[in-house]
């Protein structure tokens, strides 16, 4: 943790071209990783994740 | 906690908590929570700058998740959401080099202006959708009585389509080609223009008072194109991952991002934006837009107490009281909507036995 923080922060005050893409990226990937690991997380504990059916429309049906 | 790059020390359970209600607050209506997040970060010592650019950055990676979540629910019109991605950078770059103009007038000049731009254009807004959802509670109401019972949810998704046409069927008398249909959005047809007017437009304000502006290009979607709320929302925050990757590109080449102040929200913002995604599911689209006002003319309050009664901690309470509570109510949505839910499958199967 603390080595990637140096690393991050020596790219910040040397290269800003290369920390752009690095931060942009590593949101990115952040950002589909966790949005997965939530879906995964929600399924397990039960949640219908797999639809947009509102619940008054489930029971109508 | 230390940042080196912003050099300065946050408390990390701040960091998770704030995330955490913008994520929520912006799954449910579709905004990237620049609002609440940009003046908790600066109010925790972290410089503007940073606070800005770290802010655009876990707003991209949380828009991400969230237009991912839509999409999957088909409530996001990509079609829609590309159209308007060029018309909101040039309103950006146009509110940006307004905001310059008046910079070179003087600070006070910038600080009125905006001041009572933001405040105006609030309460416009808040006002409008308040009367337009209480409209729309009404016809409701009154189709309920007459069916005698319930509605089902496809019966209020008329009602509010037909009153939220209304609105849209001004734009829609523009003849000017090419036309755009969307099965995902129900537009039948709409002139291309109306969705580029309505991106410049919102790009343009967002500029001007850097912020994402999803809290205007969502009710622009709704009253202006046409969209059904569900769909206004998703597209939106298709719009904000677009305009979020650039903002964090462009931010972090100025030094403005702390990519780990970032990731740490997001961490947290993961799991609110999941939370705020999924309430959507148990609230009908007026309820969602009766929040959405009561949020920005509390926002309008947060502004005008910060400016004209010089009271900066009042102003930073109203802001993150508004967020948390708003945050509990919508968790209070989904809980009490599964529970509902939850019964009701049971139901039939007790009947049955």
């Amino acid at each position: 943790m603390a080595g990637m923080m140096s690393t991050l922060t020596a790219w910040y005050h040397t290269d800003k071209l290369l920390y752009a893409l690095v931060s942009m990226g590593t949101m990115a990937v952040v950002g589909v990783v966790f949005g997965l690991l939530m879906d995964w997380l929600g399924r397990r504990m039960g949640a219908d994740t797999s639809s947009a059916r509102h619940h008054r429309e489930k029971v109508s049906r | 906690m230390y940042f080196p790059i912003a050099e300065t020390s946050v408390c990390v359970a701040y960091l998770l908590v704030t995330g955490f209600a913008g994520g929520v607050c912006g799954g449910f209506w579709g905004v990237g929570g620049g609002c609440i997040v940009t003046p908790t970060l600066y109010a925790l010592g972290v410089p503007m700058n940073i606070a800005i650019g770290s802010d655009m950055a876990h707003i991209f990676g949380k828009s991400i998740i969230s237009s991912l979540r839509h999409a999957k629910y088909g409530n996001l019109s990509l079609k829609i959401g590309l159209i308007m991605v060029p018309g909101t950078m040039l309103g950006v770059e146009m509110g940006a080099q307004i905001l310059q103009y008046l910079k070179r007038l003087g600070e006070r000049e910038v600080n009125g202006v905006i001041s009572i731009l933001y405040i105006v254009l609030l309460t416009t807004l808040a006002l409008f959708t308040f009367l337009e959802s209480w409209r729309s509670k009404k016809i409701l109401d009154r189709e309920n009585n007459a069916a005698d019972g319930e509605t089902t949810s496809a019966q209020t998704r008329q009602v509010e389509d037909r009153v939220t046409a209304d609105f849209a069927a001004w734009a829609g008398k523009l003849r000017i080609p090419p036309y755009l249909s969307c099965a995902v959005a129900r537009i039948e047809r709409q002139s291309v223009w109306v969705v580029v007017m309505a991106s410049l437009v919102t790009g343009l304000l967002a500029g001007l008072l850097g912020v994402g502006g999803g809290f205007l290009r969502m009710p622009m979607l709704v009253y202006l194109v046409g969209c059904p709320t569900h769909v206004a929302v998703g597209t939106d925050l298709f719009s904000i991952a677009v305009s979020g990757a650039y903002g964090t590109f462009t931010h972090g080449l100025k030094g403005n991002v702390d990519i780990m102040m970032a990731v740490l929200m997001l961490v947290s913002a993961a799991v609110g934006a999941q939370v705020g995604t999924f309430a959507t599911r148990y609230a009908h689209g007026a309820q969602v837009r009766t929040l959405f006002a009561a949020w920005l003319l509390t926002v309008a309050i947060a502004v005008f107490a910060k400016t004209y009664m010089q009271m900066p901690a009042v102003s930073l309470v109203v802001m993150l009281g508004t967020a948390g509570g708003m945050s509990a109510l919508i968790i209070g949505y989904l809980i009490r909507g599964v529970a509902a839910a939850r019964a009701d499958d049971r139901g039939p199967a007790e009947n049955a036995e």
